[in-house]
């Protein structure tokens, strides 16, 4: 039946070695088995499908494990409480309700203290329960600045109070305006410096007052620092290097007050409300650069108590990442949007939890989900978990030898293009076994056939002899395949895949980035997106001198050499051999070294300035107006001769682009011609004599001689070449990088950082490696690949190796 | 002035090679060929007497003798030797300028003189002194011979079976390969940035080899396939007939008669790295994250990276050393070229034509 052998082969898919196993084919069997098994086991080995994974191993540090929550913090507290003083903790024998309804909550008796009882206080509760306790103490409040009286935030209405700026420099005229400066950019991406019309205390701008300069204008500093004197509030401010102090209602500048104990603590906004202040706290937000603090709790102190001991004593090995892990995952509990997304990003099934080859494949699908984080926000916690500077009978931690917190605590998240390349390679990888899948599917499906026909069936260690036999190919083949695979396929498709990104900028190869789809593709035929200004209109300026480059290159070595060839090939010259070997010499030269001696002799105060300059061929040319004019003032043909100013710009003429490319294509005659001409001597020498012979009896003219015979039959047996160095060209990198290094107007973002010279490889190369433009780089190279594959492929396509398999 | 001096200069080297060229065809109708009257004719006025003076050797008319002085005859030659001349100039001014640079001792001042007025040993001196230039030669040649035998071997072993064997995937394996060689090498570049990344070999010039092998795999292959293939298959299956297997009929009959092809590929494979700056320009600048203060990246450059940084990055800017350097690296190679010139421009020809 047909069938059976069908479902072998499906068999085999599944389970590699299966279908071999119906066929009775034993030993064959084990091999597919022993290759799945290997498959399956790169898999599992790589995975964490059995554990249970967290986002948390992402923060560095240790957890302070369940056991230090029973054992110390919560001993601890049952301590503290005890001792009942509600002086000292905040609580007394009946304990600090919030936590006795957290017990009571996890159904733990009051004063439990066996383990198996405790064993609900686990670090996770513990974290989530600090988190609200601190949450519930420090709901966001409005402060009578007078009376101090405090009042929830959902109590007060402060939205028609008017805030009070206290701190900023401002500069004010002698009828006492105000002005604020700030940056505008112009036009041009230049920045500028300008000053807007404001108030003292309330900001606001006056558009309409606008000055350009602050000259003649005081500095006026607001300092920040708020005094009340007998119900009168006073900011303190610096005009012109001296201190004063304003009124804050009536704005009167008065020149000294009482400073001594009339500071009042504002932290928050301040707002002025019927002439009554009041100061907005929450806990958590950043006002004028600085962080409002969380508030301790009774628990936090118990907390960072039983902290404080095991801190101090120099056994107990905690460290500071430890710290730094416990507040970022307090703050996370009491942002729990954040923490939701951290615990999604961070504990991705695919990422953490897949082995190498599943993992691999969501990789290059989705280039990783993961943004990168940075943690600073914890630090509102600071005096709560930690403690107030360095007050050891608030136990704060601050005291104990070594104690820091780190500001910042990033992670890194998904550095896309360490997945793409992991997830390639583990891509490429899982290809390599599949082969052995389609072999095994296809041989059971076979063998299966010829067992239902009757046909004569190899035996396992007959076929084995035969593979052994045949695969002497690949085993030599196998090494080649293995560093094309890896270090050129590999590459392509990651460059390929690239294109499609959204990869660009400094810190692009470190972070996350996404699939954009076709944009980068459309942005090079839709000028008016913002990439298809700068890129897309570069892209066909480039484009276009790559194409003009590569034909008139490629012309003029061709001729130049074809010229040469002729010349050298006259009977008139002697010593022939001599002169050949002389001009081959800028062949021989490597071309990076002449290049670079190039770009120093055309440097504009180079060697050939000086030395047209001593010929006397600059007079002349200042005489003509090519030197010594304003490009400006010259019109119609003759900026096209315009050479330069002072000195003759041969590749930083920044105006006359045509000459610049001029220059570069004569010099690549001299890098380009004696190898066409050694090539070209190589096939005159063999034309036949009896041809030119011939043509003389025939009265052909010198000029015939060459058109007709010798042109036809050079061009016949260099065309190949022609194509080749055609492509050299199109790509050559050396001669546009190292001679010009992009030439004039290079590296304007407006132009895409194109100069006028670059051509595409030495644009993209740019665009990697100094501007970090990674996606649009590869785009281009993609493009490339379609324009020079095509014409590659059509050139080797005819050749005879090709044909000939 | 400097125009008339050039100018002299000039025609004095016009006159002589015109005259070379009048006395050595003149000898030639005579019957006189060969270096000989090429060297007499390049003494003035001499050459001339000495050859009319001499005997006929051949049986030549006195009107054929006058032809070669005849004025179409004279003008065709001087402008011959005008362009030769020029020509001539053109090729060298470079080659004097960069000796003229490497013996002078120029820091950052742009040069503009083609000869020093006192040549020294400066330059060479600060080269081996100063900088790490005795490290990048290390680096690249180490880099080049790498390439040159690991590349060599496993190229040379997938072509014999590509050129000799029928195995299943052959023809998919060739295209493969084909398509392959039409992708731009850059575009590979940042992936093997973050390959090199990846595996910490940032920075490390030696592993840069694998990236040459790897993408010279392609194109050689074909080469010494195309090559391979015109070797007769009688020799393989008379070697089999007298039971030598694969490997042996490789070693003893196909390796030594491709050791033409061999030694172009190798040669190639060798000189790749030394040139090359888009590879190290890119792979080889890198600092390591906890590197110390006074790092020093040039440890890892190679020539054609540290030569580039002495003309164009102004904290190693040193146009002599250069100069130097690049005189240290280029003669050999220069003189390597000029000596198997034949080879070599035959052997890309046999590149671009048989594939």
């Amino acid at each position: 039946m047909k069938a059976l052998s069908t479902i072998k082969a499906i068999l085999s898919a599944f389970i590699w070695g299966s279908g071999q196993a119906l066929n009775r084919q034993y030993i064959k069997a084990l091999f597919f088995f022993i290759i799945f098994v290997g498959f399956v086991g790169t898999e599992l080995l790589t995975s964490s499908y059995f554990e249970e994974t967290t986002a948390y191993t992402k923060l560095v540090g240790d957890d302070l494990t369940d056991t230090w929550y029973q054992d110390n913090l919560y001993a601890r507290y049952f301590n503290l409480k005890n001792e009942n003083s509600i002086r000292a903790n905040g609580f007394d024998a009946t304990g600090y309700e919030p936590f006795e309804t957290f017990l009571r909550s996890l159904n733990i008796p009051e004063n439990a203290t066996d383990k198996e009882t405790l064993s609900a206080l686990n670090e996770i509760n513990m974290l989530q329960f600090i988190a609200d306790d601190l949450k519930a103490a420090n709901l966001p409040t409005v402060t009578n600045l007078s009376t101090f009286d405090e009042v929830l935030s959902t109590e007060f209405d402060l939205s028609n109070g008017t805030l009070i700026e206290r701190r900023g420099i401002l500069f004010v005229d002698e009828d006492g305006t105000y002005y604020i400066e700030r940056n505008i950019e112009l036009e041009d991406g230049s920045n500028q410096k300008e000053f807007v019309e404001t108030t003292m205390l309330h900001g606001g701008l006056n558009e309409a007052n606008i000055l350009l300069s602050n000259e003649g204008l005081i500095r006026f500093e607001k300092l920040n620092e708020i005094y009340e004197i007998d119900g009168t509030f006073y900011l303190r401010v610096k005009i012109d290097g001296s201190f004063r102090f304003v009124n804050l209602l009536t704005e009167e500048i008065i020149s000294t007050i009482e400073m001594d104990n009339n500071k009042v603590p504002v932290e928050g906004p301040m707002y002025v409300i019927d002439n009554t202040f009041y100061e907005y706290y929450e806990a958590g937000m950043i006002y004028l650069s600085q962080r409002l603090q969380y508030e301790q709790t009774p628990f936090t102190r118990v907390f960072r108590q039983a902290l404080y001991y095991d801190y101090s004593a120099d056994h107990l090995d905690y460290s500071n990442a430890d710290f730094n892990r416990i507040m970022v995952r307090i703050y996370l509990n009491l942002n729990t949007d954040l923490k939701e997304t951290f615990e999604s990003q961070y504990n991705n099934f695919f990422y953490d939890k897949a082995g190498f080859f599943i993992r691999s494949y969501w990789s290059v699908g989705t280039l990783g989900i993961a943004q990168k984080v940075n943690f600073t926000n914890h630090m509102s916690l600071a005096e709560a978990l930690a403690g107030q500077g360095l007050s050891e009978r608030e136990f704060s931690l601050f005291t104990t030898p070594g104690f820091q917190i780190s500001e910042n605590i990033p992670i890194q998240g998904h550095v896309s293009t360490m997945i793409l390349l992991e997830g390639l390679i583990g891509v490429i990888s899982s290809l390599f076994f599949f082969i052995f899948m389609i072999w095994g599917i296809v041989d059971a499906y076979r063998v299966s056939e010829q067992k239902r026909k009757n046909e004569k069936v190899l035996k396992d260690i007959d076929y084995f002899k035969d593979v052994y036999e045949s695969s002497y190919e690949y085993i030599i083949l196998s090494p080649a395949m293995f560093v094309l695979a890896f270090i050129s396929i590999m590459p392509i498709v990651f460059g390929f895949m690239i294109a499609f990104t959204d990869i660009a900028g400094n810190e692009s190869m470190l972070d996350n980035f996404d699939y954009v789809g076709f944009r980068n593709f459309i942005a090079i035929f839709d000028f008016s997106s913002g990439l298809g200004q700068s890129f897309g209109q570069a892209f066909w300026r480039v484009l276009g001198w790559t194409v003009v480059w590569a034909i008139l290159s490629t012309a003029t070595v061709f001729f130049g050499g074809f010229f040469q060839a002729l010349i050298l090939n006259s009977e008139k010259v002697v010593f022939r051999k001599f002169w050949r070997t002389l001009f081959i010499l800028p062949w021989a030269i490597p071309a990076l070294l002449s290049q670079m001696v190039f770009s120093v002799m055309f440097k504009e105060l180079g060697f050939i300035n000086q030395f047209l300059k001593d010929l006397g061929i600059y007079d002349l040319l200042f005489d003509i107006g090519m030197l010594g004019v304003n490009y400006e003032s010259l019109s119609g043909i003759r900026t096209l001769f315009y050479l330069g100013f002072e000195n003759i710009q041969w590749f930083t003429n920044p105006f006359n682009t045509t000459f610049v490319r001029g220059s570069i294509i004569l010099i690549n005659i001299w890098l380009g011609f004696p190898y066409f001409m050694a090539l070209m001597t190589g096939v005159m020498t063999a034309i036949d004599k009896t041809l030119y012979e011939a043509a003389d009896i025939d009265g052909a003219s010198g000029w015939q001689k060459i058109r007709l015979i010798t042109m036809p039959l050079v061009l016949y047996s260099t065309a190949p070449i022609l194509i080749m160095t055609f492509s050299g060209n199109f790509n050559n990198f050396g001669v546009i990088y190292f001679i010009t290094g992009g030439g004039p107007n290079d590296g304007k973002p407006s132009l895409g950082f194109a100069g006028d010279t670059d051509i595409l490889i030495s644009w993209m190369y740019k665009l990697t490696v100094d501007y970090s433009i990674y996606n649009m780089a590869s785009v281009f190279s993609v493009l490339i690949f379609l324009f020079v594959g095509s014409v590659t492929a059509w050139n080797l396509s005819r050749t005879r190796a090709f044909q000939e398999d | 002035m400097l125009f008339l001096q050039l100018l002299t200069g000039f025609l004095i080297l016009l006159v002589i090679f015109v005259h070379q060229s009048t006395v050595y065809e003149y000898a030639r109708r005579k019957g006189y060929e060969g270096i000989k009257p090429g060297l007499i004719g390049l003494i003035p006025v001499y050459g001339l007497i000495y050859y009319q003076r001499i005997e006929k050797r051949r049986n030549v008319s006195d009107r054929g003798l006058k032809e070669v002085f005849k004025l179409n005859h004279m003008l065709h030659r001087v402008a011959l030797y005008i362009q030769i001349l020029i020509v001539a100039a053109l090729v060298i001014v470079p080659v004097v300028y960069i000796f003229g640079l490497a013996f002078s001792n120029i820091r950052s001042d742009i040069p503009n003189q083609i000869w020093p007025d006192n040549p020294n040993f400066e330059a060479f001196n600060y080269l081996f002194t100063e900088t790490k230039f005795t490290t990048w030669y290390w680096n690249t040649l180490s880099i080049a011979l790498i390439n040159m035998f690991i590349g060599t071997v496993l190229i040379t072993g997938a072509a014999y079976v590509f050129a000799r064997f029928s195995f299943k995937g052959k023809r998919a394996g060739l295209l493969g390969i084909l398509v392959l060689q039409a992708f731009p090498s850059f575009m590979g570049l940042i992936a093997m940035y973050v390959l090199f990344w990846r595996f910490g070999l940032l920075g490390q010039p030696r592993a840069l080899s694998i990236l040459y092998i790897g993408g010279s795999i392609p194109g050689n292959l074909w080469l010494i396939k195309g090559f391979l293939q015109q070797i007769p298959k009688d020799l393989d299956e008379s070697a089999m007939i007298d039971g030598a297997n694969k490997f042996q009929i490789f070693w003893h009959i196909i390796l030594p008669l491709s050791v033409p092809i061999l030694t172009f590929v190798a040669v190639t494979m060798f000189m790749g790295p030394w040139m090359d700056y888009i590879l190290p320009g890119y792979l080889l600048n890198y600092y390591p994250q906890n590197a110390p203060a006074g790092y020093d990246v040039t440890n890892q450059w190679t020539l054609a990276v540290g030569l580039f940084r002495f003309i164009t990055d102004l904290n190693y800017i040193h146009y002599s050393a250069f100069a130097a350097g690049a005189l240290l690296v280029g003669i050999p190679i220069t003189i390597l070229y000029m000596v198997f010139q034949r080879y070599l421009i035959e052997g890309i020809m046999a590149g671009a034509t048989k594939g």
